[in-house]
């Protein structure tokens, strides 16, 4: 399969155009760069100004981004994958993995920051149910996110660097990340529930 | 009709999955009254709806683009459970359990500046999905986009609908933030 990928690579490049297993790799620092540092920098501001409703706005937005990207990962994307060829899987997870290498670890860890100041400005005691149950969640969501999915993505990152030659393992690694992405939306939808049951004033 | 991409049944559980599961919780939610679940559907279903979004507008567009034409047109294929239904279902449902939440809530006041201008950008958001991403999708559903120009065309509306709705919809939570806090 690799010497395949290998040869259509050459042809292409043979033609003078770009092949569709290359990837530019000053496009993608110039798109993944600022999809990583923006939700940083707008979450400093919001901490710098301790302003109460750009905190709740800020969470909000970046918890729905982070959810819905998640979704549409775990369900939709994994969806597509599973129509795909191998190669066209390639083609997918080559482009993907470079942008949610940068975007999805600067959105979870830029939620859950907020989130936790959220918590405390509302003033939720630390051994509340609330923010025990809540705590937990975060907490298998970090590990997941930062032993596992990061780790995989790291390792795609690296293969294709390397001139993706072994493409089963980018198409392996990439749908491991995409059935973890379902898993991560699981807590996500469990931890939003706990939000509501504290939104709207129902005891846990 | 609808194309099937020879894949595992085509287009039709999928649809009927996306479809069937928000508006069963929504229903039964409203039916129920009951605020929790309402409310938890609506912020649930507003996520889901606004990552998506966001996902397709910033991010996808690029993958999109940069792929061969064959797994571009496999791509648009399979898309369809996300872009023909599960997009314009939580368009609706996610405002239909807003407007119950606020109801069983008291806040739904016609006249208040908050309530009036989120009507009207929660509009523009429901009318760009059914003006742009629905249309696009049911035209490649029924096969009109098999050229890749014509294709890449109608994905553009779709991901130029979606980034608008991403913006009109992260205006929309700075609005409820601002009652929550404020209000």
């Amino acid at each position: 399969m690799t010497s395949d990928y290998n040869e259509r690579s050459s042809s292409r490049k043979d033609s003078g155009h770009m092949s569709v297993y290359e990837v530019d790799w000053g496009i993608i620092m110039r798109r993944g760069i600022p999809l990583s540092l923006v939700p940083i920098f707008l979450l400093i501001i919001v901490l710098l100004i301790r302003n109460f409703y750009f905190l709740e706005y800020f969470h909000a937005v970046a918890g729905s981004i982070w959810t819905g990207i998640d979704l549409f990962m775990g369900i939709f994307i994994a969806h597509i994958m599973r129509g795909l060829k191998p190669d066209q899987r390639t083609e997918i997870a080559m482009r993907l993995t470079p942008i949610m290498l940068f975007f999805m670890p600067a959105i979870a860890t830029s939620t859950i920051t907020a989130g936790i100041y959220v918590a405390l400005s509302l003033k939720i005691p630390l051994f509340s149910s609330y923010f025990e149950v809540a705590g937990v969640i975060a907490v298998l969501m970090i590990v997941i996110g930062f032993l596992i999915f990061l780790p995989n993505e790291v390792r795609i990152f690296i293969e294709i660097l390397h001139g993706a030659k072994d493409v089963k393992k980018i198409v392996r690694l990439t749908m491991i990340n995409l059935n973890l992405a379902a898993v991560m939306l699981v807590l996500q939808i469990t931890i939003i529930l706990i939000m509501a049951h504290f939104a709207t004033g129902v005891p846990l | 009709m609808i194309p099937n991409d020879g894949n595992k049944g085509g287009l039709l559980v999928p649809a009927l999955l996306v479809t069937v599961i928000p508006a069963a919780a929504t229903v039964i939610a409203i039916l129920l009254r009951n605020v929790l679940l309402i409310d938890y559907d609506h912020v649930l279903l507003g996520a889901i709806w606004t990552g998506i979004d966001v996902f397709f507008g910033l991010i996808f567009r690029f993958v999109f683009k940069e792929v061969s034409v064959e797994t571009r047109q496999m791509v648009a294929k399979r898309m369809l459970p996300a872009t023909l239904f599960f997009l314009p279902v939580s368009s609706v449902l996610t405002p239909l359990a807003g407007y119950y939440l606020a109801n069983i809530e008291g806040i739904w006041i016609i006249g208040n500046p908050v309530v009036d201008a989120v009507i009207v950008v929660a509009t523009l958001v429901v009318a760009t999905g059914f003006l742009t991403i629905f249309p696009q999708s049911l035209f490649i559903a029924i096969g009109k986009g098999k050229d890749d120009a014509i294709l890449i065309r109608r994905f553009s509306w779709i991901i130029n609908g979606a980034l608008l709705q991403a913006i009109l919809q992260i205006g929309l939570i700075s609005m409820m933030a601002y009652w929550v806090v404020f209000q």
